[in-house]
């Protein structure tokens, strides 16, 4: 049933979105990453699956659900605190941390648990749609 | 029952799983950036073909637009969609419920003599 | 005559003279449709009977096919398009049951 697997495809996107802000959390204090430099702050990036003409309001065809496009990682810039003693410390004796937002990733988190609560109900209600059709004539 | 009511029931229904189509795809897009919600509209051009008679109600369609509600001007509000999902589940399975019972009825007809 | 399985078993009870016996049978099954005429072939109105169960099903198998080929297939559409076959099926069953047990009466008075 096309309504329970569009719910899921929003289940699929959303966990997948707490995977990377749990990330980002968990590397709060990473100064430095096999690239170089402090760990950056990632972001999911999702939308509609495939074609976009379903968004004309044509016909149901045009309804896919959605799906992850990819990450990238916020233009956030490091912040700098002055610790000579430490090996990551730059010539000025100051360390690069990950310039990461607590407070917009615990909203990003809380946006996101909701929308993924959210989609349990639709595919749920869905899904009770579908189970009670079945039973009909009887 | 008669069979313009049982036709209009089915039409209902097909507009019911629409709705609930669209509302899934709402809540599926919250998340989604610039995201305008859609909407499923059948009851008022339901209302008028029944009145018409049964190839009007025959041609009867669910219609999807964007839903211009300024409720959700500012995009996604995931408790509107939650109750509508809620709702539109209740309404189909009153209506599958009511569709049975024509159908056992019409069935005891057929039986008897 | 089609090769309709219910068409098989009206056929091993067919009645020889059908017009002999027309206004008895009519009776019997019930009053006619509002404006249709009074003597059509009784063999017709079985023959369209048994068209309409055959479309019926014709009908209710394609939709079972979308279904399974379609996730987007709405289930209350397939479901009410098997059940209104089954359900034309079992008219004609029963009308030819009561064709069946009125022929026999009727044989069974001439001897």
């Amino acid at each position: 049933m096309k309504a329970m697997e569009i719910s899921m495809s929003g289940l699929d996107v959303e966990w997948r979105r707490l995977e990377v802000i749990a990330n980002n959390l968990a590397n709060a204090n990473t100064v430095s990453t096999p690239d170089g430099g402090p760990y950056r702050a990632m972001r999911l990036l999702s939308g509609p699956k495939t074609s976009f003409k379903g968004h004309m309001g044509t016909d149901a065809s045009g309804l896919n659900g959605v799906a992850v496009y990819g990450m990238e990682a916020e233009d956030t810039p490091p912040h700098k605190v002055h610790e000579p003693g430490n090996p990551a410390a730059d010539a000025n004796g100051d360390v690069s941390y990950p310039g990461i937002d607590h407070a917009a990733e615990m909203m990003l988190m809380i946006k996101t648990s909701r929308a993924y609560e959210a989609n349990l109900v639709a595919m749920n209600a869905a899904r009770e749609m579908y189970v009670k059709s079945l039973d009909m004539g009887h | 029952m008669s069979h313009l009511t049982s036709v209009m029931a089915l039409k209902a229904l097909d507009g019911l799983s629409e709705r609930a189509e669209v509302t899934s795809e709402n809540i599926a897009n919250a998340n989604t950036p610039g995201y305008r919600p859609l909407k499923v509209s059948f009851e008022d051009s339901l209302r008028v073909a029944a009145d018409q008679g049964m190839d009007a109600v025959n041609a009867v369609q669910p219609k999807i637009e964007r839903d211009n509600d300024p409720a959700e001007a500012s995009g996604v509000r995931l408790d509107l969609q939650m109750a509508t999902a809620s709702v539109t589940s209740a309404r189909y399975a009153a209506l599958i419920q009511i569709l049975s019972l024509q159908m056992q009825h019409a069935r005891m007809a057929i039986g008897s003599n | 005559m089609s090769t309709h399985p219910v068409a098989a078993i009206a056929a091993t009870h067919a009645v020889t003279e059908p017009d002999a016996l027309m206004p008895a049978l009519t009776q019997a099954t019930g009053p006619s449709k509002a404006g249709a005429p009074t003597h059509t072939s009784f063999l017709q109105m079985i023959s369209d009977g048994l068209d309409k169960v055959g479309q019926k099903a014709a009908d209710a198998d394609a939709q079972v096919k979308a279904f399974i080929l379609d996730d987007s297939m709405p289930p209350h559409r397939v479901i009410y398009a098997l059940e209104q076959s089954q359900m034309s099926l079992q008219m004609m069953l029963q009308v030819r049951n009561k064709v069946v047990e009125d022929y026999q009466d009727i044989m069974r008075m001439q001897l």
